[in-house]
């Protein structure tokens, strides 16, 4: 069989051959998250021959990304990130097909997404969603590679691997949101987030293969700043995998939501939770300004919403809506929920439906 | 007995430590995590896996004197 004159070193590989590099234009690989993680796996994965690509995240391309995402220009700022890189990855590689959703995940469509792919890619940069993505691999029994990273610390593992452990196996207590700082609160660099998904990469690349030594029921942890390492190696919860499958909280997921499934915007209490210097200012009376900053919160909130409507939080991007959201639900404040669209399409959404 | 346990990621920040030598009734997991809460409280509600000589470490496993490892999932991407 002829040799892809393209992929002609990596062939030479024997662990690779001419029927490896098949199998790799073959292979259809989901990423999850377009950011510090996804950017550079994605470029890789299309790089080697990856033959389908779908790429998944709902936000737009930022000023502040551009230090680390390095498939984004200036130009690009203000763009949903999918389309960019979809275009990107279509000029330079050839050989790849790449489709994208921009869309917030939820259980269902992560269920769909997932069921038509060989592997998926964890490279977002939520506990949430790395759970709900964890949970339905599980349910339909797909590899998920899994990355994550913590300032100069990252964190690398191959879940639900031929029977393999999962996330809830290693960690069965979902951490709560305060636990884990954002990367807006500990700062990222692009080395860290770059190298780390080139592991990540190489391990999307041994599974469809069906290489040795894919990183199954051991956790690798390397420090880059101080160059120390670990392979934790852990077993499978046979108990968390059942909770899994039989009765997998609902719940637990529906505390976040995106406008298309809001339904009539008039069912809720919209709280803006920006600070009043922060733009675009969204121009309708209905909705309560309330910084989380604020002395006497959920006095003020209790006093202000209607008790009959949900509370909807919202922000600039979302993450200050889940902290909020939270908060509530350990105050015993139910029924809210934190709207995890950018302000940008909160502000179109509303003007549209305000007209 | 004393065992040292190692904090890694957010922990090191939370808790203003890298490492920390605790007192445990036993070389047992409970006993470990018992001691470990006992003189950290703020981890009694916090997501961790405890590891020593690279595995993580249950109710059944035999433990030494080696230090152990305290790993909190990471999020950020």
């Amino acid at each position: 069989m002829k040799k892809h004159s393209r992929y002609l070193r990596q062939q030479t590989l024997k662990e690779i051959g001419v029927e490896g590099q098949k199998q790799l234009l073959k292979s259809r690989v989901l990423v999850i998250g377009a950011g510090g993680l996804g950017c550079p796996l994605l470029q890789i994965l299309a790089s080697t021959g990856v033959g389908y690509l779908t790429v998944v995240d709902f936000d737009r391309v930022a000023t502040h990304n551009l230090a680390r995402q390095m498939l984004f220009r200036n130009e690009d700022v203000g763009r949903y990130k999918t389309e960019v890189v979809t275009e990107y990855l279509k000029a330079y590689f050839p050989d790849c097909k790449v489709a994208y959703h921009t869309e917030l995940l939820h259980e269902n469509n992560t269920s769909e997404l997932i069921g038509t792919h060989d592997v998926v890619v964890d490279a977002t940069d939520d506990i949430n969603t790395r759970y709900l993505i964890n949970d339905s691999c599980v349910l339909h029994n797909k590899p998920l590679v899994f990355a994550a990273l913590y300032k100069f610390e990252g964190q690398l593992t191959v879940f639900n691997y031929k029977g393999g452990p999962s996330l809830r196996c290693l960690y069965p207590k979902k951490p709560q949101y305060q636990e884990i700082p954002t990367c807006e609160q500990s700062g990222m660099l692009a080395t860290v987030s770059s190298s780390l998904a080139q592991f990540q990469a190489t391990e999307v690349i041994k599974v469809l293969l069906d290489l040795p030594g894919v990183l199954s029921g051991s956790l690798w942890y390397y420090d880059f700043l101080n160059h120390i390492q670990r392979s934790i190696e852990f077993k499978v919860n046979p108990v968390q995998l059942e909770n899994i499958k039989n009765k997998r909280s609902e719940e637990e997921y529906k505390i976040h939501i995106s406008i298309e499934e809001l339904g009539s915007y008039e069912g809720y209490n919209w709280v803006d939770l920006r600070s009043e210097e922060e733009t675009p200012f969204l121009p309708f009376e209905f909705i309560f300004r309330l910084p989380v900053s604020s002395n006497n919160f959920f006095e003020k909130l209790q006093n202000q919403c209607e008790s009959a409507k949900p509370i909807l939080f919202f922000c600039q991007s979302g993450s200050r809506a889940k902290k909020a959201q939270e908060l509530c639900m350990n105050s015993g404040l139910q029924n809210s929920f934190a709207l995890l669209n950018s302000i940008e399409d909160i502000s179109t959404y509303l003007s549209a439906q305000c007209q | 007995m004393k065992v040292e346990v190692r904090f890694f990621g957010q922990l090191v920040d939370k808790l203003g430590l890298a490492s920390y030598v605790i007192e445990v009734s036993a070389l047992e997991y409970e006993a470990v995590r018992d001691g470990l809460e006992q003189a950290f409280p703020g981890l009694k509600s916090m997501s961790y896996q405890l590891a020593q000589n690279n595995a993580v470490i249950e109710g059944e496993n035999a433990l030494d004197q080696s230090a152990i490892d305290v790993f909190p999932p990471f999020s950020g991407g």
